[in-house]
């Protein structure tokens, strides 16, 4: 991590969830930053805290003690300029591919045709521009995570945190995926943190972090 | 075991999904099931009324040859006879009287011995109106022509002996004279058309002392009755209850082994009873039944919106090697498990309404209709429960691979033209069942009299069905087409309150139309049921209200005591009585129409229209209104019977001359009248033939303004009131009658009671409006909040969920409401219409309770946006769970 301020910052984060009079601690005393930048893989068994700990990162899901927060990305609470990837299928069904990857910018208030170029211009950049006009149950499932893609870049986020994106991917559509996170990452100049219990989806980032039953035991500052 | 395990796994995780399919199934069994209670109740209550307005049950007459007194002793010692008295009659060849100088004499007529105690144990018979205690009772037409009151001596003709005098003791009504004086024996065509004019009543020795001479001269003259009052112990229904009384008739005729024929007056009124009581039985299914099928399409949607997670637990079962046999199996025990309890639940429900609402915890009027009701409505709810759970996992199991069913996506077929072939199918088919019901005269029922079969011919009734079925479907492709076409006006239409996400919101909506087109179409559904249903009973209830002041005149009738001559300004005194808002004066006389003795009324017609709140169904050629004012500007106009015009071949115009009584003179002589319209109802007047005219010419005609009764209407103060106020005003000597005691005391279907049903109908239509609007779009939600945490978690912020839940609540609400609203009264115009048997006076207009219907707009719109807040609130909550899966 470089000397400025880091982009999201956990202090001693717990997450435990409670089902009925069961408790599960998926994350125990958890402290990490992740600066602008930077390239970080999270890897673990399944269990370990990964997604958990993504979620905590982008703002969706809220810690049971400790604290985070975003120093670099104006909003204390909820922070703009996260762009994230899940897993499984996280197009909107009823949106057809441009439309899925033009909401973010609408979201943030763009007119209709300036987000329809900016989406198609992502699609391009993750060769999907021809589908723009499909609905996501008429794609692939790599081609989907593509899209995905280029949902999350279109907004030209800082930091990108990506959950498992090529868990249920081919090896071949996993590379692509990757590349494409890794390539988009370093022209926008976002950081990028990448969760995976794949080895050799970890060897393409520089900074690997170690999670085990809910701990960080290696890699975060 | 498997089914045992999943079972339990259902109950245990699953719960609230299969609680509320059950929920569904016991709306719907209860809806059925709660119709069972008041049916019973309404039957029991027709027939308790059918018999306590018959004067007497049977007439037994001796037949000429047979000893009387050995006939009086066989029907006293019939099981069922609770009472039985020997009754005289004798034909007269007319009464004369002298009054002032002047003898007047009378037609033929007849005596009528009645035996002591008779007034007692048939109190409904006779009616005294004028005079004292005596035995000697003139009846109030005979002491009319005669112009004799009590004290008074008539000469009774007994030709070929001489007459015999009579001392006048009281004047009298008799109220069931058609009963007393039919022809016992003789089918309905050889009844006579009318009871005598003239009639005497006399103790029965007087009788015997007077006509046994006559009998022994000329025994055709004279006949013999046992009147008998039966053990009313009658199963509750009328049906039973005919078939009963007419076995015990024709046990009793069995025992007297021609001696005597029985008159079955009791059997009679049964007779029309059943078929409303068939009647009622068809309506009120056929008014639950939408109701049902609302709540089996909600138990759908419940169903159905737990099917993506069915569909991945199926395959997930599958790729783990259950067979389609098995999965079917586990959905088997599913459906059964949710029919049983919802079926249970449900009857529990109608039981308690029934005890509640209607005083009936019975489920029919037998034993037998009871276990046939239990049972259709359980296997209504068993069905249903099957339809929506079970169905839906066996067309999976046949149709689905098992990645197909992980996909869980909802799918939408394209919209097509094609599509409307079906809706316009329904809607053809409902008008062209209606244009042949409208000819035949939506004739329901057949119930030939006589015989105990009733036969239903319920197609007409395929109409509503069918329009109800085909405008719902219509309600849901116009709101799918609607949704996938019209995205740029909806985008439009969406601007202004979501700005830049117009486009992506009304794409969103449109692609997702299968959902929100089904919420439209339930919507719209449940909001036609419940305006029908609630029109239908207003209607009932105007006709009702209707009927009952029409049987008495007015709200409350003021009629004077014969002989009073009231002047026609002794309204001032009653108009002055609190709540009264206008009062019309009513001059009753009689006129030779050729030799048919009728019924004339003498009115203002410039004011009886509203002041007596004539209805235009009273008239042909009009409406109220202007067929009265034509009457008004001819002086000498008469409104004449349907029955007359037919009879006399008049043509408008056309004058005629009737035979009036000179009240001064009692001479009956001729007055020449014009005729100008046709009236088919008049207050107080009978349903045959009468004449209408007048008061001004009726009085100069013959000598006399008096008036014989006064119609009051009331200015919404409930006529019981006001009849008793009246009552202080006029005193004892004056007969008041108010509508709301004629309502209680009749017997149609009418003059049922709906409270009860309409209540639970209503509330009933309230609670699936609202259930239909609400909880489809919570389930919608509920259904699609994956989306929703997705859009969340690409940046949506609240305001924008926001926006995309209330376009969606705009859209069901908006587009269910308009649709219901537009459905429902094509529905109860075409309801009305069919069940027009039903109303007497036909209505002439809806009646439309715009305060129910007000409430059930409010609470759908509440419950939506209720559900609408409960769906935001989770939706910004976007569930861990969700969270995990994406």
């Amino acid at each position: 991590m470089t000397g400025a301020s880091p982009l999201v910052r956990c202090d001693a984060v717990r997450r435990v969830y409670r089902a009925g009079a069961a408790e599960l601690v998926a994350l125990r005393d958890v402290g990490c930053a992740v600066g602008a930048r930077e390239l970080i893989a999270v890897t673990g068994p399944s269990g370990s805290g990964k997604s958990t700990l993504l979620h905590l990162l982008a703002g969706l899901d809220r810690p049971t003690a400790g604290s985070v927060c975003w120093p670099a990305l104006q909003h204390p609470l909820r922070p703009s300029g996260i762009a994230v990837v899940f897993q499984g299928p996280s197009l909107l069904a009823p949106l057809d591919v441009a439309e899925n990857v033009a909401l973010p910018l609408l979201l943030l208030g763009a007119d209709d045709r300036e987000a329809r170029e900016q989406a198609m211009r992502a699609l391009e950049r993750v060769d999907m521009a021809d589908l723009a006009g499909r609905l996501p149950e008429e794609l692939s499932g790599g081609q989907a995570q593509r899209v995905a893609v280029a949902r999350a870049l279109v907004s030209g986020p800082r930091l990108i945190l990506a959950d498992e994106p090529t868990g249920q991917l081919d090896q071949a559509s996993a590379g692509q995926v990757i590349d494409l996170l890794v390539e988009a990452a370093r022209s926008l100049g976002a950081a990028l943190v990448v969760s995976t219990h794949d080895a050799g989806v970890a060897g393409h980032f520089p900074v690997r972090w170690r999670m085990d039953h809910g701990s960080l035991v290696a890699g975060a500052a | 075991m498997l089914a045992l395990l999943w079972l339990r796994g259902v109950l245990a995780r699953r719960r609230a999904r299969f609680l509320g399919a059950s929920a569904g199934v016991a709306v719907a069994v209860a809806l059925l099931a709660a119709v069972g209670p008041f049916i019973a109740a309404a039957e029991a209550s027709m027939t308790a009324r059918s018999i306590a307005r018959v004067g007497v049950d049977w007439q037994v007459q001796a037949q000429p040859g047979a000893d009387a007194s050995a006939v009086l002793r066989q029907v006293q010692g019939y099981p069922r006879a609770r009472a039985a008295l020997p009754v005289a009659f004798a034909q007269t060849d007319g009464f004369q009287a002298s009054s002032g100088g002047a003898t007047r004499t009378t037609g033929a007529g007849v005596v009528v011995g009645l035996p002591p105690g008779y007034e007692a144990t048939f109190p409904a018979e006779v009616r005294r109106l004028a005079g004292g205690g005596g035995g000697v009772l003139l009846a109030q037409q005979t002491a009319a022509n005669l112009h004799a009151a009590p004290g008074d001596t008539i000469a009774v003709g007994r030709a070929p002996l001489p007459p015999v005098s009579m001392r006048v003791d009281a004047i009298v009504a008799l109220p069931d004279a058609d009963a007393l004086f039919r022809r016992v024996g003789a089918p309905a065509q050889s009844q006579p058309t009318a009871p005598p004019d003239n009639v005497l009543l006399l103790p029965a020795a007087s009788w015997h002392e007077a006509f046994d001479p006559l009998a022994a001269a000329r025994p055709d003259r004279v006949a013999a009755q046992v009147h008998v009052r039966l053990a009313h112990d009658l199963p509750a229904d009328p049906v039973s209850a005919y078939t009963d009384v007419t076995g015990g008739a024709r046990n009793l005729e069995a025992r007297l082994a021609g001696a005597g024929l029985v008159g079955d007056n009791l059997a009679a009124t049964l007779d029309a009873a059943r078929s409303d009581a068939l009647y009622a039985q068809l309506l009120f299914v056929f008014l639950a039944l939408p109701g049902a099928v609302v709540a089996a399409l909600l138990t759908a949607s419940v169903a159905r919106s737990g099917g993506d997670r069915r569909r991945g637990e199926q395959a997930l079962l599958r790729a783990r090697g259950a067979s389609a046999s098995q999965l079917l199996g586990l959905a088997l025990v599913e459906a059964l498990a949710a029919g049983l309890l919802g079926s249970a639940v449900g009857l529990a429900a109608a039981w308690l309404i029934g005890r509640l609402a209607f005083g009936s915890g019975s489920f029919g009027p037998t034993p037998t209709a009871a276990a046939v009701w239990v049972s259709a409505a359980s296997a209504a709810g068993l069905a249903i429960a099957a339809g929506t759970l079970l169905v839906p996992a066996w067309r999976d199991a046949c149709r689905l691979t098992v990645t197909g069913a992980r996909r869980q996506v909802w799918r939408v077929r394209p919209p097509g033209w094609g599509r409307y072939v079906v809706d316009a199918a329904l809607l053809g088919s409902a008008g062209v069942v209606f244009w042949f019901a409208r000819q035949t005269g939506f004739a329901l029922l057949l119930v030939p009299e006589g015989v105990p079969q009733v036969s239903v011919s319920a197609w007409p009734l395929l109409g509503p069905v069918l329009l109800w079925a085909g405008f719902g479907l219509l309600a849901w492709h116009a709101a799918a087409d609607l949704l996938a076409r019209g995205r740029g006006p909806l985008a439009w239409l969406l601007r202004p309150a979501v700005r830049g996400l117009a486009v992506t919101v009304a794409s969103w909506v449109g692609r997702q139309r299968g959902p929100i087109a089904a919420a439209v179409a339930l919507v719209a559904l449940s909001a036609g049921f419940a305006i029908s249903t609630a029109v239908f009973n207003a209607t009932y209830r105007q006709q009702a209200a209707v009927d009952a002041t029409l049987t008495n005149g007015a709200d409350v009738r003021v009629a004077e005591p014969p002989g009073a001559a009231v002047p026609p300004g002794a309204r001032a005194r009653l108009r002055a009585v609190e709540g009264v808002r206008s009062v019309e004066p009513l001059q009753h006389r009689f006129a030779y129409v050729g030799a048919d003795l009728q019924d004339l009324y003498g009115i203002r017609a410039a004011s009886v229209v509203d002041g007596a709140r004539l209805q235009d169904a009273y008239v042909d050629g009009g409406s109220a209104s202007a067929v009265f004012a034509r009457l008004a500007r001819e002086p000498d106009g008469i409104l004449v019977s349907a029955e007359t015009v037919r009879d006399f071949q008049l043509q408008a115009g056309d004058r005629i001359t009737l035979r009036l009584q000179d009240q001064r003179t009692g001479a009956y002589g001729p007055v020449t009248f014009h005729y100008v319209g046709v009236v088919r109802e008049f207050p107080t007047a009978p349903k045959d033939s009468f004449l209408v005219a007048n008061a001004a010419y009726v009085a100069s005609a013959t000598g006399s303004a008096a008036v014989d009764s006064f119609l009051v209407t009331t200015d919404g103060a409930p006529p019981d009131v006001v009849a008793q106020r009246i009552r202080s005003v006029v005193g004892p000597g004056v007969q008041v009658t108010s509508a709301s005691g004629v309502a209680a005391a009749g017997t149609s279907l009418t003059a049922v009671d709906l409270a009860g049903l309409t209540r639970v109908e209503l509330a009933f239509a309230l609670v699936l409006a609202a259930a239909a609007s609400g909880l489809v779009l919570a389930l919608g939600l509920i259904e699609r909040r994956r989306m929703f945490a997705i859009a969340s978690a690409v940046g949506a912020r609240p305001g924008q969920l926001a926006a995309i839940v209330w376009t969606e609540v705009a859209l069901v609400i908006g587009g269910g409401l308009v649709a219901g609203a537009l459905g429902g009264w094509a529905l109860s115009a075409m309801l009305v219409a069919v069940l027009t048997g039903v109303f007497d006076p036909p209505p002439a207009a809806l009646a439309v309770p715009w305060g129910y219907l007000s409430l059930v707009a409010l609470l759908a719109i509440a419950s939506t946006v209720a559900a609408a807040l409960a769906g935001l609130r989770m939706v910004r909550r976007a569930p861990l769970e969700v969270l995990r899966d994406l």
